[in-house]
């Protein structure tokens, strides 16, 4: 789904990534883990092209979006990002949060398909629906997401209002309503008083049962153990292992990996 | 001592009467409000102008630069900007007047070239004070917008900019207030305003103490009322901010 080739970022003169080579699959769960400074929140946030790769291409769906050319406005719809600071929009409720990108794009759709029609091209008759149609479906979509998570009686509230653990997980469930392919975690937890970290981690676990791609980046090793198909160790911009929880949490390889589980485990 | 104190009083009381003979027997007072109504128009079209003016070219401004056209635009608006900040009001109200337009021929009012100066002028301020307000928001609501596969603009104008203007709200009012205060330099150009009004007021009699004291009343009544009112606006916001 995701394929990463040769990738390298370089910030003035600090290079954070260089040379990354890695392909995402579908239904995988990845988590990527490494000492801070190593690059895996710029390796993430390159995925969606939040950070301009340097070098080197970043296939989606086998579409290389690391190409200026490419509208990657599209692809991002398709890229579900959560932060760490959630960065929900201050100005909106919960609800308005979840529904205005939807709606946004529905609505481009809709004037985009009406425009082919008027001029006589193909379209897709989907695609037209009225302001009305478009508002009811993102609601409906939002509403239902938000009870998934137990949130439902805050859809009018500002997030301001809410705790860090709701935030997050109306941040999740912001992205989800996008009907994403891949999910993008940048340390979801980090930022969370410790009692919060459990509520979000388990909309992440259930998530993960229902298949859906996941990267992640956290420090949480207990959920990487548990719920990971996958796990990625970099330090110094360079995945040094690569495989599954097992393997790289019971028979570490690399020296640095060593080190670095002795440390925090 | 008190002697001298009567005189002055007598005196005074007089030159009221003058003033409020010329006002309401001559008609004074329709020039008072046609300038009243001139400087409301001037400084609330001027405003309004500038906010737009002002929130394209902090827009450009914060635009990241990757493309020909929006550096091409940021260079136009930094010259822009300089040119409206660098020079006095009154110098770029004489240039539009009798310069600019009579050179592309164009006959325009000069209440109507007033309102275009004001706006563009504080169009540079306002771009300043938008971009402060643009860059105190923070960065991840930007992020959360783009990474939900919005555009850079459709993020800037439904997330950043009304979160902007929030914060800049106070701000804005100063300027607002400065416009106010500023439109009295319009009858370089001849346009009535409170001030021409009250200076005819005091040529035609010879006294001029009390219009200009009235001029200075009224000016600053109308302040006051502004500050009043931002102070409302302030807090309606704020209310939306916490509620809930």
């Amino acid at each position: 789904m995701i394929r990463v080739c040769n990738l390298r970022k370089v910030f003035d003169e600090n290079v954070v990534l260089d040379g990354i080579n890695l392909e995402i699959n579908k239904g995988e769960i990845v988590v990527i883990l490494g000492p801070s400074g190593s690059g895996k929140s710029t390796l993430l946030r390159c995925l969606n092209c939040m950070e301009d790769p340097t070098s080197g291409n970043i296939f989606f769906h086998d579409v290389d979006i690391a190409d200026m050319k490419v509208d990657i406005n599209v692809h991002r719809q398709k890229i579900g990002m959560v932060f760490q600071h959630f960065n929900l929009f201050k100005n909106k409720t919960v609800l308005q949060n979840m529904t205005l990108a939807p709606v946004y794009v529905a609505k481009k759709k809709a004037r985009k398909a009406r425009l082919r029609k008027l001029f006589g091209k193909s379209y897709n008759a989907e695609d037209i629906r009225s302001l009305k149609e478009i508002n009811a479906a993102a609601k409906e979509t939002a509403i239902e997401l938000l009870s998934r998570v137990g949130l439902q009686e805050k859809a009018d509230v500002y997030p301001s209002t809410l705790s860090g653990g709701q935030q997050q997980r109306v941040a999740i469930v912001r992205a989800l309503c996008m009907k994403p392919d891949v999910m993008l975690f940048d340390e979801p937890t980090s930022a969370l008083d410790p009692e919060m970290v459990g509520e979000v981690l388990d909309v992440m676990r259930s998530l993960a049962q229902e298949g859906m791609t996941m990267v992640v980046v956290t420090h949480e090793m207990g959920f990487a153990r548990e719920v990971a198909s996958r796990v990625l160790f970099i330090d110094e911009g360079k995945v040094l292992e690569d495989g599954t929880p097992k393997e790289v949490f019971d028979t570490p390889k690399h020296p640095r990996l060593q080190q670095f589980l002795q440390k925090i485990l | 001592m008190f002697y001298v104190k009567v005189i002055c009083m007598g005196n005074f009381g007089r030159k009221i009467e003058i003033f409020l003979e010329y006002m309401i027997a001559n008609n004074g007072y329709k020039m008072v409000l046609e300038g009243l109504k001139n400087t409301a128009i001037i400084a609330v079209l001027g405003l309004f102008i500038g906010i737009v003016i002002g929130t394209l070219i902090a827009a450009v401004r914060v635009s990241p630069k990757y493309k020909f056209i929006v550096r091409f635009l940021n260079a136009v608006c930094s010259i822009y900007v300089s040119f409206f900040r660098g020079t006095p009001i009154v110098v770029q109200l004489l240039l539009f007047y009798y310069v600019l337009f009579p050179l592309i021929g164009m006959n325009i009012t000069s209440v109507n070239v007033s309102v275009l100066v004001f706006g563009l002028n504080s169009g540079a301020y306002i771009s300043e004070i938008m971009r402060g307000g643009i860059l105190s928001v923070d960065r991840g609501q930007m992020e959360g917008g783009r990474a939900m596969g919005l555009s850079f603009s459709a993020t800037m104008m439904k997330i950043v900019i009304p979160q902007a203007i929030k914060n800049i709200i106070p701000t804005m009012g100063n300027e607002f207030i400065a416009l106010i205060k500023e439109t009295s330099v319009v009858s370089f150009v001849g346009a009535t305003d409170l001030y021409k009004a009250f200076n005819t007021a005091g040529t035609n009699s010879y006294e001029f103490m009390v219009p200009y004291l009235a001029m200075a009343v009224i000016y600053i009544i109308m302040v006051l009322l502004i500050s009043l009112l931002i102070k409302i606006i302030e807090r309606r916001l704020r209310k939306s901010d916490k509620s809930l």
